[in-house]
């Protein structure tokens, strides 16, 4: 097909960390819109496939994540979200997976994170890069288009709900998920939002109000009623920095998994992937950030910020 | 903010992997050549304040006139807004209470004396000036000091705009440096090296006109921490012997010997930016101990977390609410790596002793 001669070469640029032409990305987001306006709000996925946390445009560090995870498609994935922002390298990161999406779309699943919506990544960089690199906003408009047509969650075996961010205290049941009109921009508030935007809380039961403005908190006791009303096993989510690279949370019904190593080029933390195997067992993988001489290509070494 | 210059130093950190230059101790003397690297750290301050300043974080009608966005510059993300923000609102409200306290034991006849080590940019002068009611309650005399390179466009920038040269009060004359030092009545533009208190002395009391029995305010943002910890020690050490009355508002890294302070030791020094005496900011009891081991009645130091606790919560939602913050873990790191110390000597009798941090 002469589309893959197509789809196959803008990896090879992606993958030098090349960004391709506007034209090309915007037909690569008309492909890519055609497969995941198929995809349920929860997509059904089968084991064995790996798990990853945000990666916020850190372009190198994906490629040190697939170095020890595995390529694409020899290695099953699932990308929790935030792909853009605070890195450097947004617009290389998103159009990879996309183009990996598009290439293998039973290969790679790619989940809204809260850092996928015209609001955030005005502020969190993708936009100013977008314009940096290309010249204009048309890039950033294509790409924020395709945010809109991502799924929300995943569900693995029928027995792991993955979200980027957690519950909502209007939602009791995944069908509840699967009725949402997705193909909007993250919403202020409500159930869509929250599943973008809340946090497990291990101090307190039931609901709380979330210090980042949108979202709420949950205990373990909505965990455990939200997996038990669903028959599911686990809740599996990124959205928060742990130095650890991964937690568990509420006697390991919700685990967090953060897949972006020195977070902001400046935070220290290690990251975290986690490899299910086709009977559902688990294996963590750390791994640092790329060392810097991995880093080629005219792009200068990434600066985190600092007050001066 | 706006260090003055210094050549780097070496230094000792156990966890640090990259090889500082093996210095000779003369590297620290007073004339060596400038840094730009480390002037440059004034211009990119002072852009990402303007910034928020135009994005409402908080008032300040005087920046943009100290700095013309020439620069290339990105937004930056909303931690270092809200970062800058909590410093500004933080020492302004410090540098209120220091005047509010000298107003009360001293009535309108005493002179309220400020030094901006490393002032930069910064627009304190005009900020307190623009205000008529600590205008009405007597003289405040704001000495701003900086090197030439940074004095010379400051100087520039206040010839140039109407509205900050209506503010100075009296004559505005030249200083002994043409174009690059100005005084009037209550503000001064002087241009040295904070390591050579030598000549800091010679200007501020014979140029400036400072009087050291009256209390007198030093502020430095960010900037002890480029020079030796021999200069700071001899500048605070200065300071206390000199002053009847004194007090200091520090605002620099603290926990530079964790991971986090690692890699900022690491990365500013890739930009050109050597933290010499990072092995000074170690923790908070550190930033204490460097003022009562040089002659300081008292010193206080808290982190910017602890900080922001000490600004009235409706202002600190309202800049929650100007940009979202989307990770409140990645805020709390970088808050907890900087602080504040206020220290005061000589300063029980009129209330500075009182003066608490949060």
């Amino acid at each position: 097909m002469s589309g893959h001669q197509d789809l196959d070469r803008w990896i090879e640029q992606l993958r030098q960390c090349e960004p391709i032409s506007e034209p090309d990305v915007k037909s690569l987001c008309a492909k890519a819109r055609e497969i995941l306006v198929e995809e349920g709000n929860v997509q059904r996925v089968d084991a064995p496939v790996t798990i990853c946390g945000d990666i916020h445009g850190q372009f190198y560090d994906l490629k040190e994540l697939f170095k020890i995870g595995g390529d694409v498609p020899e290695t099953n994935y699932l990308f929790m979200g935030d792909f853009v922002d605070r890195g450097y390298y947004s617009v290389e990161t998103f159009l990879l997976l996309l183009a990996y999406k598009v290439r293998y779309p039973d290969r790679i699943t790619l989940i809204r994170g809260n850092h996928e919506s015209r609001q955030i990544t005005q502020v969190y960089g993708f936009y100013d890069e977008c314009v940096r690199k290309y010249g204009g906003v048309n890039v950033w408009r294509y790409c924020t288009e395709i945010f809109d047509y991502l799924a929300l969650a995943a569900l693995i075996d029928g027995k792991i709900f993955c979200v980027h961010g957690g519950l909502s205290p209007s939602i009791q049941s995944l069908d509840q998920i699967r009725m949402i009109d997705r193909k909007q921009e993250v919403p202020h508030d409500g159930p869509m939002c929250d599943l973008l935007w809340s946090d497990p809380e291990d101090a307190n039961d039931g609901w709380g109000i979330s210090p980042r403005g949108a979202g709420y908190l949950f205990g373990s006791d909505v965990a455990q009623k939200f997996n038990e009303d669903n028959q599911i096993e686990l809740i599996c989510r990124a959205h928060q920095l742990v130095m650890e690279g991964f937690k568990w949370h509420f006697n390991e019904t919700v685990l967090t998994v953060w897949s972006a190593p020195n977070y902001c080029y400046r935070c220290g933390n290690v990251a975290a992937i986690l490899e299910l195997n086709d009977k559902l067992g688990r294996n963590f993988i750390i791994f640092e950030a790329a060392p810097h001489d991995l880093r080629t290509g005219p792009t200068k070494k990434p600066q985190p910020e600092y007050f001066l | 903010m706006d260090p003055p210059a210094t050549t780097p130093h070496p230094r000792n950190m156990p966890r640090t992997n990259s090889q500082s230059p093996a210095l000779t101790p003369e590297s620290d003397t007073v004339n060596s050549i400038p840094d730009e690297n480390i002037i440059q750290t004034n211009e990119e301050a002072s852009l990402c304040k303007l910034d928020a300043v135009k994005l409402g974080y908080w008032q300040d009608p005087y920046l943009p006139m100290m700095v013309h966005g020439s620069l290339r510059h990105e937004r930056k993300a909303p931690d270092m807004y809200k970062g800058y923000y909590a410093r500004v609102k933080c020492v302004e409200r410090l540098v209120l209470q220091f005047i509010a306290a000298v107003r009360r034991a001293r009535g309108p006849d005493a002179v309220v004396q400020i030094v901006n080590l490393g002032a930069g940019y910064d627009t304190l002068y005009w900020r307190l000036h623009a205000n008529a009611e600590l205008v009405r309650q007597g003289k405040m005399r704001v000495v701003d000091l900086d090197l030439l390179p940074v004095t010379t466009k400051k100087c520039h920038f206040i010839r140039g705009h109407k509205q900050l040269m209506d503010l100075l009060i009296g004559e505005v004359r030249d200083g002994e440096v043409a174009h690059g030092e100005l005084h009037s009545d209550e503000y001064d533009l002087i241009s040295s090296d904070i390591r050579d208190t030598l000549q800091i002395e010679r200007k501020l009391m014979d140029n400036c006109k400072l009087d050291p029995k009256q209390p007198t305010l030093f502020i430095a943002e960010c900037v002890l921490i480029y020079m030796s910890t021999g200069s700071t020690k001899q500048l605070l050490s200065w300071i206390a012997k000199t002053f009847h009355t004194a007090a200091f508002i520090n605002y620099e890294q603290v926990h530079m010997d964790d991971h986090f302070g690692q890699i900022m030791f690491d990365a500013l020094k890739a930009q050109g930016c050597l933290l010499a005496d990072a092995d000074s900011c170690k923790s908070l009891e550190m930033h204490e101990q460097r003022f009562l081991k040089t002659g300081w009645d008292g010193a206080q130091a808290a982190d910017m977390n602890q900080m922001c606790g000490s600004l009235p919560q409706a202002d600190v939602d309202r800049v929650d609410r100007i940009a979202m913050i989307d990770e409140p873990e990645v805020l709390r790191q970088l808050f907890a790596h900087y602080s504040i110390t206020w220290a005061q000597k000589g300063g029980a009798d009129i209330g500075l002793d009182k003066i608490r941090l949060v």
